[in-house]
C-alpha cells in the first residue's frame, strides 16, 4: 500500500476493500463483521499538544508526627522546561510531589495510604497549550473537588467530583477528550470469564511518568502489545486507534471463541449425539421398513384388483353363458326326453297296435251287437274294419318310424351330452372364475392391509424425511456456527494486518527517526559506545553496543532509566517536527539518581536534559532528585523547589 | 285315425293293466265271461295318474317313506328318477273339474270291442252312480301275452303293481284327495296339463338319501 491513506470516508472504503480482498469474504460481510466487534475507524487529529503544570499548592495537616505539622505548600508555579524538586536528604517529600501532580492529572493517589488524610486542599492548574485548567480539590482525602477552566478572567467548572473515584473518572474523560487519546482493551481471560481490561487515561499517563528503575522503555510493564500501542497512539500513527480497536476485538473474540468453544464444544458434542440418535433412529426404520414400499403395494392392489375385475366379469360371463347353457341344455333335455317318449310311445303304439290287431273285435263298443265270425271273415277279405267298415290303412312303415325315432333319440341325446358338457365345461369355468375372483378378493384384502400397514410405512416414511431434515438442520448448525467462527476471526485478521500495513511504512520511517534520535540523545546521557538504537514497532529497542547487540531488557537500571528518558525525549522531538502525536510533552523523571547511576552518568543525564530541554521549549520535565551540584549546576534556582538541609519540601 | 288310434291303444293297455292289476274278483259274477269287478273311474283315473307322472308317485314314496323308513321305498323312488321316468314316462293327464283326467271311452271302447273290458255303472249306497269295469279271463290272457311278446310292455305290469302298493286299497276319492294335496297339482288351471314336480321331488329325494 503505497499511498498513505486515512481512516476518513475514503479511506474506509479502500481499507475494507483491502480487508475484503484478503479475507476471500464479500465487503459487505466485513463491514457487517467490523461493526459487530465495533471496529469503527476514524479521523483523529495527533496535533501535539503540551501539558504543563504551572502551580502547585497543597494544604493539610501530617498526622502521625509528634506533634502534628501543618502543611502548607506551595503554590509553586512552574513552566516549561526543566524543573527540579530537590532536597538535600530522602525523604524529604521530592517523590511525594511528583505524585501529588500525578494525583492532580489522573485522579488516582499514588501518595502512600498513610499520606491519604492528611491533604484537605490541593490545587494543580496546568495548562494545555495556551488553554489554562485546574484542579481544585477542596477535601483532598475524599476527592472532592471540580476540574475549572480559566479564561476570559473567568474560571468555567468543567467537571465536579465528589469521590475519588469521580475524580479518576472526570479526569480520564478530560485528558483522553483534550489530547484524542482512546483506552486501548486488553480482553483477557480470568477464571475461566472474558474481561476487558480497559487501559485509559492513568496507563497512558505512565508514558509521562520515568521510575528510577524502569521496566519498560515506555509506559510501564505490559502483556502483550500494549506498550507498542501506547507508543503508536502517542506518535499519532493514523489508524492506530483502529489497530487498538482491532486488537481488543481480536483479544475479545479468541477469549469468547475458546468460552464459546468451551460451550460450543459441549454444544457440538451435544449436537453430535443428538445427531447420532436421530441418525440410529433413522437407521432402525431404514431397516425395518426396507422391503415394504408404499408403492409396491398399491401396485399389489391395483393388480389384485384388476384381477378381481377381470374375474369378476369372467364370471358374470360365464354365468349369463351358463344361463343360456341351461336354457339350451334343458331344451336339448327336453328334446332328449321328448325323443325318448317319442320313442318309447312309438315302440308301445307298435306294441299297442300288434296286440289289438291280434284280438278280433267280438261286439261293437257301441252297441254292443255280437260280431259273427262269417262278417268278421267278411271283412277280413274285404280289408275292412268290422266294427266301423273302414278301409284298412297300409301298415306304418314301422322300422322306419322306429329307425327315424332312434336318429331322432340320437340326435337329441348327441345335443344333449353337447350341452352337457358344455354346462360342465362352463360350470367349471365358472368356478374358476370364482376361485380366481376369491383369490383375487384375497389378494385385494391382503393388498389393502399391507396398505394399512402402508398408511404406517408413509408415516415412517415422512418421519424419516423429518429426521432427515432434523440431522441436516442440525449439522447446518454445527457447521454454520464453525463458519461463522472461522468467518469473523479471518476477517478481523486480514483487518490486522491491512490496517497494520495502512500505517507500518510511515511507523518505520517515524520509528527510524526516533531510533536514530533516541541513540543520538543516549550518547549524550553518557551511554558510552553505543553504535546503534533500533526500536521496532513493538517498542523493542534493540541496541549495538561496543559492537554487540543487547536490548534494553538487558541494561541496568540506570542505562534504562536514560535510554527511555532519551527514547521519550526522542518521540517528544519527532512529533514537534512532524507536527503529529499525542504525547502531551510532561516528564516526571522520579529520583533518576537512585537508581546506582554513576555519578558521571547521572550528570550526564541531567545535562543532556537540561541541554534538550532548551531545545524542546515546549516540553515540561520535572524531575525529583537529591540536591547535589548536578542539580545546582545544571537546574538555576528558579526553576528548583527545593528544600535545603533537614528541611522538608512540605 | 292312425296317429289317434295308436295313442288310444296304448292308453287301452296301459289302462288293461291298471285294470287288471287292480280288480277284484266278484262272487258271484255280476256278468257271466267277466268275473272280475274294478270299482270306479275315480280310482283308475287316480292310479293312472300315478302312472303317468312318475315324480308325483316318487313324490308319494318318499312320504311313506318317512312314516315306515322301508328301504325299498326309498330305492323304488331312487330308481325311478335313476331311469329319468319323470321325464322320459310321463304322459301329461289335463286339469278338469275334479283333477287329472283322461277321457277313457274310445280306450275302454277297445278294450270292451275285444271282451276284455266291460264298463258298468253303479249306483252307491249314497245314490251316486259310479262306473265299474269287469274283467274277462281273457283280459289277463291278454295282459300275460303282452308282458311275453312285448317285454317293454313289462314295464306297465310293474309299474301298475308299484301304484297299487302305494295306493294301498285307497278308494278313488282318497286317492284323488291325497294327489290334490300336491300343490302344483290343485292349483294347475283346469283345461291346462299337471305341470310336473319333478326337480322338487330329486332334491327332496337327495336330501333323503343324504341323511340315510
Amino acid at each position: 500500500m503505497s499511498a498513505k491513506v486515512m481512516p476518513d470516508a475514503k479511506g474506509r472504503q479502500v481499507w475494507i476493500a483491502a480487508i475484503s480482498k484478503k479475507s476471500g469474504y464479500s465487503e459487505e460481510l466485513v463491514a457487517s463483521v467490523l461493526e459487530k466487534h465495533g471496529i469503527r475507524p476514524k479521523v483523529t487529529a495527533a496535533v501535539p499538544q503540551r501539558l504543563m503544570v504551572t502551580s502547585l499548592s497543597f494544604t493539610g495537616k501530617k498526622l502521625g508526627a509528634t506533634p502534628p505539622s501543618d502543611i502548607d505548600f506551595g503554590p509553586k508555579p512552574m513552566g516549561p522546561g526543566l524543573w527540579a524538586v530537590t532536597s538535600q536528604r530522602n525523604f524529604r517529600g521530592k517523590t511525594s510531589i511528583l505524585n501529588i501532580i500525578r494525583w492532580c492529572l489522573t485522579g488516582r493517589q499514588y501518595i502512600a495510604d498513610v499520606m491519604t488524610s492528611w491533604f484537605t486542599a490541593v490545587t494543580l492548574r496546568f495548562t494545555l497549550d495556551d488553554r489554562e485548567f485546574e484542579v481544585r480539590l477542596s477535601n483532598a482525602s475524599e476527592g472532592t473537588g471540580e476540574l475549572l477552566k480559566h479564561a476570559r478572567g473567568n474560571e468555567f467548572q468543567l467537571a465536579s467530583f465528589s469521590n475519588h473515584v469521580e475524580f479518576e473518572a472526570a479526569m480520564s474523560d478530560f485528558f483522553m477528550e483534550e489530547l484524542g487519546l482512546q483506552k486501548i482493551e486488553n480482553h483477557i481471560e480470568k477464571d475461566g470469564k472474558g474481561i476487558d481490561q480497559p487501559h485509559g487515561w492513568v496507563w497512558l499517563f505512565t508514558a509521562m511518568w520515568v521510575e528510577p528503575r524502569p521496566s519498560a522503555l515506555f509506559g510501564v510493564q505490559m502483556p502483550g502489545a500494549m506498550s507498542a500501542r501506547m507508543m503508536q497512539m502517542y506518535l499519532g500513527f493514523p489508524w492506530v486507534n483502529t489497530t487498538n480497536e482491532i486488537k481488543a476485538a481480536q483479544s475479545r473474540f479468541r477469549v469468547k471463541a475458546a468460552q464459546s468453544h468451551l460451550v460450543s464444544s459441549g454444544i457440538r458434542a451435544t449436537t453430535e449425539g443428538r445427531i447420532a440418535s436421530l441418525a440410529a433412529q433413522r437407521a432402525d426404520l431404514q431397516a425395518k421398513f426396507a422391503d415394504v414400499s408404499p408403492n409396491t403395494a398399491r401396485l399389489k392392489l391395483a393388480e389384485a384388483s384388476q384381477r378381481f375385475v377381470n374375474a369378476d366379469a369372467d364370471l358374470r360371463a360365464f354365468v349369463a353363458k351358463k344361463q343360456v347353457a341351461e336354457d339350451d341344455f334343458e331344451s336339448a333335455k327336453m328334446a332328449y326326453a321328448e325323443a325318448r317318449r317319442s320313442s318309447q310311445a312309438a315302440k308301445e303304439s307298435a306294441a299297442a297296435g300288434y296286440v289289438f290287431r291280434a284280438i278280433r273285435p267280438v261286439c261293437c263298443p257301441s252297441c254292443d251287437e255280437v260280431i259273427t265270425e262269417e262278417a268278421a271273415e267278411s271283412h277280413l277279405r274285404d280289408h275292412t274294419c268290422v266294427v266301423c267298415k273302414t278301409p284298412d290303412r297300409k301298415g306304418d312303415d314301422e322300422e322306419d318310424t322306429e329307425r327315424t325315432l332312434l336318429l331322432a333319440e340320437n340326435e337329441a341325446k348327441e345335443q344333449l351330452d353337447a350341452q352337457t358338457t358344455r354346462v360342465r365345461l362352463i360350470t367349471s369355468q365358472i368356478n374358476e372364475a370364482r376361485l380366481a375372483r376369491a383369490k383375487a378378493s384375497e389378494q385385494c384384502a391382503t393388498a389393502e392391509a399391507e396398505i394399512a400397514d402402508m398408511t404406517t410405512v408413509e408415516e415412517n416414511t415422512v418421519r424419516i424425511q423429518i429426521l432427515d431434515a432434523q440431522i441436516a438442520e442440525l449439522r447446518n448448525l454445527n457447521q454454520a456456527e464453525t463458519e461463522a467462527e472461522d468467518g469473523d476471526s479471518k476477517v478481523l485478521a486480514a483487518a490486522e494486518v491491512i490496517t497494520k500495513e495502512m500505517y507500518e511504512v510511515e511507523q518505520g520511517r517515524v520509528l527510524k527517526r526516533v531510533s536514530d534520535l533516541t541513540k543520538e540523545y543516549a550518547v549524550t546521557f553518557g551511554i558510552e559506545n553505543l553504535q546503534s538504537v533500533s526500536i521496532d514497532g513493538g517498542v523493542r529497542m534493540k541496541l549495538i553496543k561496543n559492537g554487540q547487540p543487547t536490548f534494553f531488557s538487558k541494561c541496568t537500571d540506570g542505562e534504562k532509566a536514560r535510554l527511555k528518558v532519551a527514547a521519550t525525549l526522542a518521540m517528544l522531538k519527532v512529533s514537534e517536527d512532524e507536527g503529529v502525536g499525542r504525547h502531551p510533552g510532561l516528564l516526571l523523571i522520579d529520583s533518576p539518581g537512585d537508581n546506582a547511576m554513576v555519578s558521571v552518568d547521572y550528570e550526564n543525564l541531567v545535562s543532556g536534559i537540561s541541554t534538550l530541554s532548551e531545545e524542546l521549549k515546549t516540553v515540561q520535565i520535572i524531575l525529583s532528585a537529591v540536591s547535589g551540584p548536578v542539580i545546582l549546576s545544571h537546574v538555576p534556582k528558579a526553576r528548583r523547589i527545593e528544600a535545603v538541609g533537614d528541611d522538608y519540601l512540605w | 285315425m292312425g296317429d289317434v288310434e295308436k295313442d288310444y291303444r296304448r292308453d287301452a293297455i296301459r289302462q288293461l293293466f291298471i285294470l287288471v292289476g287292480g280288480c277284484t274278483r266278484a262272487t258271484p259274477p255280476q256278468v257271466p265271461d267277466f268275473p272280475y269287478t274294478f270299482k270306479g273311474e275315480m280310482r283308475l283315473q287316480a292310479l293312472d295318474f300315478w302312472v303317468r307322472y312318475p315324480d308325483y308317485l316318487a313324490d308319494e314314496i318318499l312320504s311313506q317313506f318317512e312314516q315306515s323308513s322301508d328301504p325299498e321305498m326309498l330305492v323304488a323312488a331312487r330308481e325311478i328318477f335313476a331311469a329319468d321316468e319323470p321325464d322320459v314316462r310321463r304322459m301329461p293327464m289335463m286339469r278338469k273339474y275334479y283333477g287329472a283326467y283322461e277321457p277313457l271311452d274310445t280306450s275302454l271302447a277297445i278294450l270292451k270291442s275285444r271282451g276284455l273290458v266291460l264298463p258298468r255303472t253303479r249306483k252307491t249306497s249314497r245314490g251316486t252312480n259310479v262306473r265299474d269295469f269287469l274283467l274277462s279271463e281273457k283280459a289277463f290272457e291278454t295282459c300275460a301275452a303282452v308282458v311275453e311278446n312285448f317285454p317293454l310292455m313289462n314295464w306297465y305290469r310293474e309299474r301298475i303293481a308299484l301304484v297299487l302298493r302305494i295306493a294301498d286299497n285307497r278308494g278313488g276319492k282318497a286317492l284323488k284327495d291325497r294327489q290334490h294335496e300336491q300343490k302344483e297339482y290343485h292349483d294347475a288351471q283346469v283345461g291346462d296339463t299337471i305341470p310336473t314336480i319333478a326337480q322338487r321331488v330329486k332334491m327332496r329325494l337327495d336330501r333323503m338319501g343324504n341323511t340315510r
